[in-house]
């Protein structure tokens, strides 16, 4: 960081990680967590919601067999 | 309160850590001291005002209440250029930095100058000179800490990682004793299970952006000495066991026996691994190896006020996560039930 920092004619605090005494590390970090979230969230909602819109198709017409198989329980 | 109320109360209390983490600043510090071509040398700050504050500028360079005072110019609000003199005689080898201005307060580097071609002479007294009293910066700002910097903002978002983990595997633990005292297959093996998979997904969160922090802290993705670090790897690896163990028996009666019995076991092992063996060794991570906790650094509570909201709000999270997969297996349930 030093030879950055003495040789810049900007503002002496810039860069990807190690600049800005490393704040790029705090939004390295905070994007992983989302990231992580928002995948893990997007996918049990749509299973959820799939799982709900079977249910509710097959209880109004219960004599009709379902159009996907089941997921197998979890062992 | 099913799932969405533990997700929308986590939620709220995350959207204040978060906004805390991008807009409370960081408090002043020195970074290094480094030479300049004008023969002067330069000291480096992160958050100070040296220009804002120039006509209150103060330097010194000593240690063991013995202080040398240094003329000092500002050259831009993180820049400040020392015109060092060493005398011919010095009392010890190394010397800290101290600086102070009426906005920044007091901010100080250890071991700052080794300077070289100087008689040293333990004994060696310098003239008195008046040291200002000590101040600290103005404002609400997270503490400033050497090598962490403004990372110490990930203390927010790593570390409520492992408390949600250790929540939801106490939750599992819970679980699987009620599972064996009841001895028949039902709601708290699935219990047991569903915490241990939302639990794994904090620790997984928790190892990536512990190596990210631990490289630019630390110099390496992974320190292979730490026993903190090891210790996370190791009882991930035996909860990602006990699922593996689960899907490798084919009974459900026998499965759901055998694996509440192993996690009995990995849940101890998570308390030695990670809240105990690493107090009694040598580790990088505060609190642990004799190193001082965050806390005893923050005399103003500001990382508290922060941290403490962090932990409920990721443990309420991880609460609603684990709820909404149980609601999962019961729809899952309910659609076998109308298929036959």
């Amino acid at each position: 960081m030093n030879k950055f920092l003495l040789t810049t004619s900007l503002h002496p605090i810039e860069g990807l990680f190690w600049g800005a005494g490393k704040a790029g590390v705090v939004v390295g970090v905070a994007a992983m967590i989302l990231v992580g979230l928002l995948w893990w969230m997007y996918r049990s909602h749509k299973q959820l919601a799939d799982m709900e819109r079977r249910i509710e198709a097959m209880e109004s017409t219960p004599s009709r067999p379902s159009a996907a198989p089941i997921t197998p329980q979890r062992k | 309160m099913d799932y969405r109320g533990f997700t929308a109360l986590g939620v709220a209390l995350l959207l204040y850590v978060f906004a805390m983490v991008a807009w409370v600043p960081l408090g002043p510090g020195l970074v290094e001291v480094v030479p300049s071509s004008e023969g002067e040398v330069i000291a480096l700050g992160l958050g100070t005002h040296f220009s804002e504050a120039e006509g209150t500028l103060h330097a010194f360079v000593g240690a063991d209440g013995q202080w040398l005072p240094v003329p000092c110019t500002a050259v831009s609000d993180h820049r400040l250029a020392l015109q060092l003199q060493w005398p011919d005689t010095i009392h010890r080898r190394s010397f800290d930095l101290f600086l102070m201005n009426a906005v920044d307060g007091t901010i100080s580097l250890k071991n700052a100058f080794h300077p070289e071609g100087c008689v040293l002479n333990e004994d060696h007294t310098y003239p008195s000179v008046e040291f200002p009293a000590l101040k600290t910066a103005d404002g609400f700002h997270f503490p400033f800490q050497p090598q962490i910097f403004e990372t110490i903002r990930n203390l927010m978002l790593h570390v409520p990682m492992w408390f949600t983990m250790f929540f939801l595997m106490g939750v599992s633990f819970v679980q699987s004793i009620r599972h064996l005292g009841a001895k028949t297959v039902g709601i708290a093996d699935e219990r047991a299970v569903t915490s241990v998979e939302t639990g794994l997904f904090f620790g997984t969160i928790g190892l990536t952006t512990g190596a990210l922090w631990a490289r630019f802290t630390w110099g390496d993705w992974w320190v292979a000495s730490d026993p903190q670090l090891n210790g996370a790897l190791v009882t991930v690896l035996v909860y990602a066991g006990y699922l593996v163990l689960r899907a490798a028996v084919d009974d459900p009666v026998l499965r759901a026996r055998i694996s509440a019995v192993f996690n009995l076991f990995a849940f101890v092992l998570l308390i030695i691994l990670l809240m105990i063996l690493p107090r009694f060794s040598e580790s990088l991570h505060p609190g642990k190896g004799g190193n001082p906790g965050f806390n005893s650094y923050d005399l103003d509570s500001s990382l508290r006020l922060v941290f403490y909201p962090a932990v409920i709000g990721w443990i309420l999270l991880g609460v609603g996560m684990y709820r909404m997969r149980l609601r999962m297996l019961s729809l899952h349930r309910r659609l076998n039930q109308i298929e036959r």
